[in-house]
């Protein structure tokens, strides 16, 4: 109709539209005033800070099925929180240096497949995934904080991004977290990070190796060897060579990426 | 007082409402979330509903609002000029109500609700540009309200009608169709509502029905959303006949089976129907006026229902009209299955093909005549039949088309149909013309001024905004509060200086809600709802 009076040139004013579902109480029915299932947002807020309580409602669900409330999973976001802090607040403290210490290259990896996931994910509205790929990377820093990993750049590249992943999620701790990390104001009009393709892939890759079916050994090949390069190196193996007591190899089966059997 | 490298120390959590504090108190200082008309990035428009001023916020209104919040940001930092925006849906019966039970104005409570959850959503770390704050029942901007039923009115999109409209006597209103619940409950309030004849101010939007429809196919929206507009909509492709009475009444009847009117062997009016007066004979008017008034004691819900315990009922009018394919003298009955609200209020009962014609036509006695050939096996001799048959078949007893296989004949039936002047193809909605008035006080004045001499005259828009009084009295009493507010009421007509008297309806909120989003591209301009250069793009 405005259209048609001339104030406008499109038809449809709404080109993309996604509904989102709705929070139910802990038991899983709509919440309810006369059972007194109702979650009052603003005590909560005062207590665990409004980055918490956004988090908790982006993780609870897909965000267009809804889910239920629950206590534990609040408090487990603000735990989550409180571990990228710390992790921020040791990567401030720890000056970097260039080096060639091992995990680097992985960790680069793991980040930049953890921005892939963030930013399809935001894009399609699927905000509780998005958390979830952001843990998993929290998870694996926690893991190597004690390691000689946390004086690298790619440490310190992988913590940043967290941050800067975690901001739209997160506003008011990232922001506090991206100023103790000596960077300009704001988080918040920075540019969001990209992700290169083929670093979004594991250099290498564990094969399992078998002798006779039965599991023998594990190793690390780089993931385009080839399958000679493969065999070469699990019959290199002490433990391998053992059970094969001498005897050579009749058939040799391999999955790529997966295992390899040595039957003999 | 314990500072916050205290309280951490202590607690080992993070002191998260000193950081909130701080960073909310910077974002605003440098206005961080401002966005700007012009940009040389690309324009991202995200919406978000604005909500009811309810007063506080509560968890539901968090989940519809947080995961857009972190969207907007992303997009934001993405290289895209973002706008999105907050309002507040401000008029309305919820106001209104709330204010009845606090005996607060609903125009104080109102703002002060506002700025409680504007706080709000500042503390959720919300990336919204306030400046663009759109309130509907500031006069700025129902104004605009105003302005575009003006234009409606000269199109006449806006138009003036008598109705049968929902009543409920609790809220003291009329409902549209949409606010009336399991076919009698007031969705606001619970009350059982029932219908009532009023003059009422509509809008003509299904004049837009078929651009509705055929627009749902160019956006990207959930499949369950476009179903549920296709079907609220309703088209239906089908013809338009003309029965003639004994009498020479005509009586139009829209079918999406034309090819099954030589099957046509009674016809069924609602009850309501204007034609039932004039055609119900002497001997049988005590029956009629007594299943009349029956029947508008019922709920559409149930007059449609196909519950077989429900009796069918209905009764005959005395009268006859000619079936205009074969010239046959059928009896014209009143049932109460049929509505008024949907095709033309008469039907062409064809007993053989349609399950509740033929349960009437047994019910009453009335012939049932065979037209198509089963495909499933079940007999041809209606005598042997014990339902309808709604399957495909070749015609018999079908006039020219006997013979021809349906429903494929149907686009050839309409053509002969259109050549023979007995009918056209036509097209049919379930949608109806949205009612907007409501007699309530606590939303926007219609600008119009009622004058004896000059009847129905439209306030000029240099008049507008016709300001709505803040010291009505807002109790409801049965009638609109502004009825009796003297002041507002009179004055002089506009066309020829007379006495006249305003108009005391106001809109439907709908109306506040149908245009706001465009609102806040141009949310202080003085001139018009907005500046049609600051929507492109």
């Amino acid at each position: 109709m405005l259209r048609d009076f001339g104030l406008l040139e499109h038809d449809e004013p709404c080109a993309r539209l996604r509904n989102q579902g709705m929070i139910l109480s802990e038991e899983g029915v709509k919440m309810s005033k006369s059972r007194g299932t109702q979650v009052d947002p603003d005590p909560i807020v005062a207590e665990h800070g409004a980055d918490t309580m956004r988090l908790h409602l982006m993780f609870l669900g897909p965000w267009d099925q809804g889910g239920p409330w629950n206590d534990r999973g609040l408090n487990g976001m603000e735990r989550f929180l409180r571990r990228v802090y710390d992790l921020v607040r040791l990567t401030a403290d720890t000056p970097s240096r260039d080096s060639t210490t091992q995990g680097a290259d992985a960790i680069v990896r793991f980040t930049h497949r953890t921005i892939k996931r963030v930013t399809t994910d935001l894009t399609e509205f699927q905000f509780n995934t998005q958390i979830a790929a952001m843990i998993e990377l929290t998870n694996e820093l926690m893991r190597l904080r004690d390691t000689d990993l946390v004086r690298t750049k790619e440490w310190r590249f992988a913590v940043t991004t967290l941050v800067s992943l975690l901001a739209p999620s997160a506003p008011h701790v990232a922001e506090e977290m991206w100023e103790m990390l000596g960077h300009e104001y704001s988080i918040h009009t920075a540019e969001w990070p990209s992700w290169d393709e083929a670093l979004t892939i594991d250099a290498m890759v564990e094969i399992a190796i078998q002798v006779n079916g039965k599991p023998r050994d594990r190793i690390s090949v780089p993931n385009d060897a080839t399958e000679d390069a493969v065999r070469e190196l699990a019959m290199a193996s002490e433990r391998v060579r053992a059970h094969l007591d001498g005897r050579s190899p009749k058939k040799v089966i391999y999955v790529p990426g997966r295992l390899i059997n040595i039957v003999g | 007082m314990a500072s916050p490298i205290n309280r951490e120390q202590e607690t080992g959590r993070l002191d998260a409402t000193a950081i909130d504090a701080k960073w909310q108190a910077r974002w605003a200082a440098d206005e961080l979330y401002r966005t700007p008309d012009e940009s040389d990035k690309p324009n991202w428009y995200s919406l978000t509903m604005y909500p009811y001023p309810s007063g506080i916020l509560h968890v539901g209104h968090w989940y519809a609002f947080v995961a857009p919040d972190a969207f907007a940001r992303f997009k934001r930092r993405q290289g895209f000029n973002v706008l999105f925006p907050m309002g507040f849906d401000a008029f309305g019966l919820p106001a209104e109500n709330a204010a009845i039970k606090s005996n607060v104005h609903p125009s104080k409570s109102t703002y002060q609700n506002i700025e409680h959850m504007r706080k709000q959503y500042v503390h959720m770390g919300a990336s919204i540009d306030w400046e663009r704050q759109v309130i509907t029942c500031d006069p700025d901007y129902y104004h605009w309200n105003q302005w575009i039923f003006l234009r409606m009115l000269e199109r006449g999109l806006a138009y003036r009608a008598k109705g049968s409209v929902w009543w409920c006597p609790n809220d003291q209103t009329v409902l549209a169709n949409e606010q009336v619940l399991d076919g009698s409950i007031c969705e606001r309030c619970g009350a059982e509502v029932y219908k009532r004849d009023l003059e009422q101010w509509y809008f003509g939007i299904t004049k837009y029905a078929d651009e509705l429809i055929d627009g749902l196919n160019t956006v990207d929206w959930p499949e369950r959303v476009k179903t549920m507009q296709r079907n609220w909509i309703g088209r239906s492709e089908g013809a338009l006949l003309v029965f003639r009475t004994e009498s020479g009444e005509p009586m139009e009847v829209f079918t999406t089976r034309p090819d099954t009117v030589w099957g046509a062997t009674f016809m069924v009016l609602a009850p309501e129907h204007p034609l039932v007066d004039r055609l119900t004979t002497a001997t049988q008017r005590a029956d009629v006026d007594r299943y009349v008034d029956l029947a508008r004691r019922k709920s559409e819900i149930e007059r449609m229902s196909t519950d077989e315990s429900r009796p069918k009922s209905g009764v005959f009018t005395g009268a006859y009209a000619i079936n205009p394919v074969n010239d046959e003298r059928i009896p014209i009955w009143i049932a109460d299955y049929v509505l008024m609200g949907y095709g033309t209020g008469a039907i062409m009962a064809v007993p053989y093909g349609d399950q509740r014609d033929f349960d009437f036509a047994r019910a009453f006695g009335l012939p049932i005549r065979a037209i198509i050939e089963p495909e499933d096996g079940s007999p041809v001799d209606p005598e042997e039949r014990s339902e309808a048959y709604h399957g495909p078949g070749t015609m018999i007893d079908s006039g020219p088309f006997t013979g021809q296989h349906s429903p494929e004949v149907v686009p050839q039936v309409v053509t002969w149909l259109e050549r023979e002047g007995r009918g056209r193809g036509e097209v049919s909605y379930r949608l109806r013309d949205w009612l907007i008035s409501r007699q309530r006080y606590w939303g926007t004045p219609f600008p119009i001024i009622y004058c004896q001499d000059c009847g129905i005259v439209p306030v000029p828009d240099e008049d507008l905004p016709v300001r709505l009084p803040l010291d009505a009295e807002f109790k409801p009493t049965g009638q609109s509060p502004l009825v009796s507010h003297e002041a507002f009421l009179n004055v002089t007509c506009p066309k020829c200086g007379g006495p006249g008297r305003r108009e005391t309806d106001t809109m439907d909120t709908f109306m506040d809600s149908s245009w706001y989003w465009y609102r806040y591209l141009d949310p202080h301009n003085e001139k018009a709802p907005f500046d049609p250069e600051k929507v492109k793009d």
